[in-house]
């Protein structure tokens, strides 16, 4: 039988235990840098979490706040018409969604905080919009659409500019004149540097429109819609 | 360089970083706007041109524009717009947290109540006038690369918090010359979105 000096156990006892809590500490590191991870920062003396990696909120929590943060919002008069794209705000559920990008053999997954999230999806399946890079959607807790919001890069100022152009001839129409519009739906205003930008917003009782073009720079244009069912 | 500095910090700004520090400082006397008034008054009068240009000051040139062209940020920017910085971040908050793609990051700070989203207001208007030099240590967070990670930010998103900056900064007056020239060049940079995108 053989037996270790005692020093030499020490020694690696010691070893041992800084080994253990040398891995342990790269794995708690390595995990609050991860998504699940980052709340356990505010647990860590002297490191300030983000206040918006708070837990997540339940359904009805989310849908209070919503009603909190968008009624100030709201137009005085309601839309004619809660039809958005091939959707319908307020009435369109989960499984009409799951349908459509099925029908549209479209690539759809859960988005970083909404529900859903489509991507490389073609002006065909959206009846009325330009190809958009990305469609995102939001559900109310019975499931029904409550948001949709829709994006693209592009590479030139006249694609850019006549999306907003043809997106706000389609929205006159369905909610009538923009509360807001900012510059002219024109290659020259979108072109004329980086970050300019032209963009329109209606505000009725019930929905909330917006569409966007934005010089990104670099030769590159994003475009933005998006469609909100106002609490109420 | 000042320049560049307010840029950042209104990058740091659209995504979240600022409001990522001490939530609870408040003693910089710099109060924020209150939720829920997404009209705050702003600084900057729409109606009238920046008064602190200053003629002597070579305009900077900056090559990698969009069109290629030289451009140029003729305002000192700090002084200009320094004094809307809380007004500013107030209403990206506000704005941010209406718009679909980011009502979900910011509604558990809405649900914590007014005082929360007030304390993430004034870091975020610390962060900027740190990085402005109008103030010195008044944001204590985390760097852009540290309050990125593991956020899986998309560049999608990224280039709509972009085009709600430039929103509130149009709405707030600024001409679109100081936006394209003195606040666009480091919101485009590639090397800085890479700070913030997809970490």
């Amino acid at each position: 039988m053989t037996t270790t000096h005692p020093i030499r156990r020490r020694v690696l006892q010691a070893a041992g235990v800084t080994s253990g809590l040398s891995i342990a500490f790269v794995a708690i590191v390595g995990f609050a840098h991860t998504e699940a991870g980052r709340p356990l920062l505010r647990y860590i003396p002297g490191m300030s979490a983000c206040p918006l990696d708070g837990p997540p909120l339940t359904a009805e929590d989310r849908m209070r706040v919503r009603e909190q943060t968008l009624g100030p919002l709201a137009g005085t008069t309601p839309a004619s018409t809660r039809t958005v794209l091939a959707f319908e705000l307020g009435t369109t559920r989960r499984h009409d969604v799951d349908a459509w990008a099925l029908a549209h053999g479209l690539a759809c997954a859960p988005g970083r905080k909404l529900a859903l999230r489509c991507t490389d999806v073609p002006a065909a399946a959206l009846g009325g919009s330009g190809d958009l890079d990305e469609v995102s959607f939001d559900f109310a807790p019975d499931d029904t659409l409550v948001a949709l919001e829709g994006s693209a890069r592009l590479a030139d100022a006249s694609s850019a500019a006549a999306f907003v152009a043809r997106r706000d001839a389609s929205l006159r129409t369905s909610m009538g004149e923009p509360t807001t519009a900012r510059g002219e739906a024109t290659a020259a205003a979108v072109a004329r540097g980086p970050l300019s930008q032209v963009s329109r917003e209606f505000r009725r009782s019930d929905v909330r429109a917006q569409v966007v073009a934005t010089n990104l720079g670099h030769g590159r244009f994003g475009v933005r819609e998006f469609h909100q069912l106002l609490p109420g | 360089m000042i320049r560049n500095t307010f840029v950042a910090s209104l990058g740091a700004l659209a995504l979240f970083l600022g409001g990522c520090g001490d939530d609870t400082s408040d003693d910089t006397g710099v109060s924020g706007p209150t939720t829920g008034d997404p009209t705050v008054d702003p600084t900057v009068d729409p109606t009238e041109e920046p008064t602190t240009v200053d003629p002597t000051e070579e305009p900077t040139t900056d090559p990698d524009s969009s069109s290629g062209d030289p451009v140029a940020c003729v305002v000192d920017v700090c002084a200009t717009y320094g004094a809307a910085v809380p007004a500013v971040a107030g209403q990206i908050v506000d704005i941010a947290a209406a718009d679909p793609l980011f009502e979900a990051d910011f509604a558990p700070l809405v649900a914590e109540g007014p005082a929360a989203v007030d304390a993430f207001k004034l870091s975020l208007a610390n962060f900027i006038s740190d990085a402005y030099g109008c103030t010195e240590g008044a944001y204590t967070g985390p760097t852009m690369v540290e309050a990125h990670t593991g956020l899986a930010i998309t560049q999608a998103e990224y280039d709509a918090f972009i085009s709600i900056i430039v929103d509130v900064l149009t709405t707030n007056g600024v001409p679109e010359d100081d936006i394209s020239f003195c606040f666009a060049p480091t919101l485009v940079d590639p090397a800085f979105v890479e700070t913030i995108v997809g970490l």
